[in-house]
């Protein structure tokens, strides 16, 4: 719709053109502070750090000086969540499991976001035999369903015992392809621009163009993406450790005190319900901020 | 043929004069829309006046961004709101306004009264849907014809905005279509239910040069047979001159002259009007004496004073600055939004440099 | 048209094979031992471990093991499990619990988030669009294994309403565990039918619908839906694959004796005939549930069938 453009956009839009990446990448953090779900859920996520790097500082408790006596004791007497099977403050441990389940996430979040971005903006950059190649191993990896996968390579180390490593390989492995294929169309699509192409023109090279041009437009779709998926891993980790083939004791996790309480739930669902809140907060504060980043990214969905 | 009621006293009056303010078929009044933006509301209309009449043409004339746009979408009533804001004014149809009115009333007068073709032909035309019964559609749901007889009076249709071999492309989608043809396409589409008049957001703008031609041709013809008003939006003085009978100039969400097209060629009233003209390339002309209209439209704001032109108009003086020139009438017929309007008609106006 | 699909069905075949080696190469090394589990306690005689391995072929390189499953797998053949169990017959017992599962979940996918997305989209900034809002964010954000939970107690155990679980009380039964795990894809498809709608019902080829003179529900259900429903539909062909692992969860927690059930007793027993089985099965779903989707698609948008 160029004939809606007002004035003032022509001018903000020459500005862009001028100093492109600073003013681009300006205007989003401008939109980004303005956004008040920004602040929502970084202050959320600020919480859910500080509890992952010094629960203590949180924690009222030892999530380990437990009361076997006092098993499964509702809410009240210093134990805002209760207590769990082995008669542990369900607050405390979900306080320490913020660590393990947060830095899966942002861990898995991280090796598949370059792993993906990188098949992804190479397929889609050079096109042709390159691009049907990897586009076919992604969809070969695509089509394995993600927690299946998943829970079989974790079978396969099981005997061993899973580590946090483990599990983020396992997620890893068949976390990637989502990310290649948004990273893929996104380059694509960035590629046929006419400003890349006059780049192109005037005699840029390829890297040039690459590492100018490209890169920096595809990269919103990937923030975004990545942002969203740190919420999704978080949430993955915890299906497997709920399963029983993810984190194993001593390591706390909010999946694995899930799994722990949840042969009882019709007893007690204050040891299930407590690490799910803690779980569903930390991936709503992961999903506002993808929704925030995406919107300051491509400001025309805004309302 | 239906009924034109009250448009054949209008006409004669309304004929070449610049505002009067009752009896025209279509009237925009005073039109002001605000647009939502980061620092507040920013003005696009800022009293828009125009009226347009049973087999005339009205030519609005303006740069990007002057408001001519937006102007057609607030009579259609398909402007996005928000972030657009109608603020005051209105736009009447046959004396009683629009604006305002609920919604099944505003839809009576789409297509039936009123037609719009839009700019961009790929875009207006729906993409999944074949393009003979995207022109139909409206025989069908407004008019109850049948299958059969929707797709014989859009073939019909399509004939008649010259699309060859109309029986074949019926089927076709819009992708199969060249520019040119969309747009044939696009005017069938609001011809349909031959409404009273057409407006015509920029329909050549996207098009090649010699199409471009074609389809002005077309419009014009069309707008002979038919007898209904045509408005076309246009940046392109050269089109204009061929099939317009008046025009409005638009700058900075306002109109700045408007005349008849004859008048206004022989003499602009405004300084901006006899910018655009020294811009239009022509074969008595020397290349070398193409003039360009040095710097950009100004970003306006609620409090801004003056004259937005003033900071590209040779003319500038101190009152320019002070306040904003109201539409005035400088000689018969003759109207613009300057201080200097019967200097400029003189032709007391220094070239620029 | 004909070219597109032979290239569609040519990519399938392609995936499903890629995807079936790269299953049968991670369960190769699987810590099962069929020898130590025919075998039990007992340590087993060196001759029959001989034996046994030369039955399941096992003493084949890793290639001519997937040669031979994929010449089985064409002739409708996925060998036997450990136990000597038909695993093609096993699947066959259990995939019609898992199919009404799947069924119940894209129903509500379809239903409850298309509409909801809808109703979103027209009454933008509105009352609705804020509870839709509310809405999706919790679905997607609550785990579904703790909704599973919370109905099981609320709606199950509390009220009696539903099946707590198990497949006993037919239909009824695949209600909840439906809703459960549609629940995570309902409020993507929700949020993705919004913002495409949003966006469609800017396009000029929509306000062209407006300004020759629709009604607002044609404007939006000829014009603008069948638009934005395609990037949906593509959407629900990819969560084809998510919906199957996480029908594995919600077998397990309603007790159903699907697929799921049977693939995660295998993960955890080690068996890996049902388990390169089942997920040949899944991946075989995964991949014609894409080419359908592929082909909807030339459908629904005639520019893609003539590229």
């Amino acid at each position: 719709m160029p004939e809606l453009v007002t004035a003032p956009e022509v001018v903000k839009q020459q500005t862009i053109a001028e100093g492109k990446r600073r003013g681009h990448w300006g205007a989003v953090w401008r939109r980004l502070s303005r956004s008040p779900l920004f602040y929502v859920s970084a202050v959320l996520l600020v919480v859910m750090v500080g509890m992952a790097l010094v629960p203590a500082l949180f924690a009222p408790a030892d999530p380990h000086e437990c009361d076997l006596g006092d098993t499964l004791a509702g809410a009240g007497g210093g134990q805002w969540l209760g207590r769990d099977l082995q008669g542990c403050d369900v607050f405390s441990r979900s306080v320490y499991g913020a660590r393990a389940s947060l830095g899966i996430g942002i861990a898995v979040s991280l090796v598949t976001g370059a792993l993906g971005g990188v098949v992804g903006a190479a397929a889609g950059y050079f096109g042709g035999p390159v691009d049907a190649v990897l586009s076919r191993i992604t969809e070969i990896f695509l089509a394995i369903p993600l927690l299946l996968g998943a829970s079989v390579l974790l079978t396969l180390f099981g005997s061993k015992g899973s580590g946090a490593l483990t599990v983020i390989v396992a997620l890893s492995v068949h976390g990637w392809p989502q990310v290649a294929r948004i990273t893929r169309s996104a380059v694509m699509e960035t590629k046929q621009q006419d400003y890349v192409l006059a780049a192109a023109a005037i005699g840029c090279s390829r890297v040039r163009a690459l590492t100018r041009h490209v890169v920096p437009n595809s990269l919103g779709p990937w923030l975004v993406v990545v942002t969203t998926n740190l919420g999704v891993f978080i949430t993955y980790e915890s299906i497997i450790s709920m399963l029983g083939i993810g984190l194993r004791p001593p390591t706390i996790s909010w999946g694995q005190m899930i799994h722990d309480a949840q042969a009882r739930f019709l007893e007690a669902i204050l040891p299930v319900l407590g690490p799910a809140l803690f779980l569903s907060v930390t991936v709503l504060a992961f999903i506002l901020l993808g929704d925030v980043v995406r919107d300051a990214i491509d400001p025309r969905i805004h309302s | 043929m239906r009924g034109r009621k009250g448009a054949a006293n209008s006409k004669t009056a309304a004929k070449g004069q610049g505002i009067v303010t009752a009896g025209h078929l279509l009237e925009v009044d005073d039109l002001r829309v605000e647009f939502g933006a980061e620092g507040g509301p920013v003005p696009v209309l800022r009293g828009v006046t125009w009226h347009v009449d049973q087999g005339e043409t009205l030519a609005v004339l303006g740069e990007s961004g002057s408001g001519k746009s937006v102007t057609a979408q607030v009579i259609m009533g398909i402007l996005e709101s928000p972030p657009a804001r109608v603020v005051g004014g209105s736009v009447r149809w046959d004396g009683a306004d629009l604006l305002g009115r609920p919604e099944s009333a505003r839809r009576a007068v789409r297509g039936e009264k009123i037609g719009m073709v839009f700019q961009d032909s790929l875009s207006a035309l729906n993409p999944v849907l074949r393009v003979g019964p995207q022109i139909g559609e409206t025989l069908r749901t407004r008019l109850g014809l049948s299958r059969r007889e929707a797709r014989d009076r859009a073939v019909e249709l399509m004939r008649q905005v010259r699309i060859p071999d109309a029986e074949r492309r019926y089927g076709q989608y819009p992708h199969h279509f060249s520019g040119g043809m969309r747009q044939r396409a696009v005017i069938a589409m609001a011809l349909a239910l031959s409404p009273d008049v057409l407006i015509a957001d920029e329909p050549t703008t996207a098009l090649d040069a010699t199409v471009q031609v074609q389809i002005l041709r077309l419009l014009q013809t069309l707008q002979q047979e038919s007898g209904m008003g045509l408005v076309l939006i246009t940046h392109d003085f050269g089109a204009v001159a061929s099939i317009a009978d008046r025009v409005a100039v638009m700058y900075a969400g306002r109109v700045v002259e408007t005349g008849a097209v004859r008048d206004i060629f022989r003499g602009p009233a405004h300084p901006y009007t006899r910018a655009l003209l020294e811009a239009v390339p022509r074969a008595d002309r020397r290349a070398g004496r193409l003039a360009a209209l040095p710097g950009q439209p100004p970003v306006l704001r609620r409090d801004s004073v003056g004259c937005p032109f003033r900071f590209r108009c040779p003319l500038a003086a101190a009152v320019c600055a002070e306040r904003e020139p109201a539409l005035g009438e400088h000689a018969a017929g003759r109207w613009s939004a300057c201080h200097f309007g019967k200097d400029v008609i003189a032709g007391a106006v220094p070239a620029h440099p | 048209m004909s070219r597109y699909i032979a290239s569609r069905v040519l990519q399938a075949v392609l995936v499903l094979v890629g995807a079936t080696f790269v299953i049968f190469v991670i369960t190769f090394a699987l810590p099962g031992d069929p020898v130590q589990a025919l075998a039990g306690e007992r340590a087993a005689d060196p001759a029959f471990a001989e034996a046994i391995r030369a039955r399941y072929h096992l003493d084949e390189p890793l290639v001519q093991q997937y040669g031979r499953f994929l010449f089985g797998l064409v002739q409708g053949d996925l060998g036997q499990t450990y136990s000597g169990q038909d695993v093609a017959a096993l699947i066959g017992q259990r995939i019609g619990v898992s199919a009404q599962l799947a069924a119940f979940a894209l129903a509500f996918q379809i239903v409850i988030g298309v509409s909801g997305g809808v109703l979103s989209a027209l009454r933008r900034n509105g009352a609705a669009d804020a509870g839709v809002r509310i809405l999706t964010l919790a679905g997607l954000s609550v785990p579904f294994f703790v909704t599973a939970f919370v109905l099981q107690l609320v709606l199950g155990v509390k009220f009696g309403l539903l099946p707590v679980a198990g497949v006993e009380g037919g239909p009824l039964s695949y209600v909840m565990p439906g809703f459960v795990l549609g629940s995570l894809s309902t409020a993507y498809v929700a949020r993705l039918t919004r913002g495409q709608l949003v966006e469609t019902l800017r396009a000029d080829y929509v306000r062209m619908a407006t300004a020759k003179g629709l009604t607002r529900v044609r404007v939006v259900a000829h014009h603008a839906l069948r638009n934005s429903l395609i990037p949906v539909v593509t959407f629900l062909g990819l969560e084809v694959g998510a919906l199957l692992s996480g029908a594995v969860i919600t077998e397990s927690i309603f007790n159903l004796p699907g697929m799921g059930q049977a693939m995660a007793r295998a993960v955890y027993l080690g068996e890996r005939t049902t388990l390169v089985g089942v997920v040949t099965v899944f991946v075989l779903v995964y991949v014609v549930a894409n080419l359908v989707v592929d082909l909807l698609y030339a459908v629904l948008d005639p520019r893609i069938r003539y590229a």
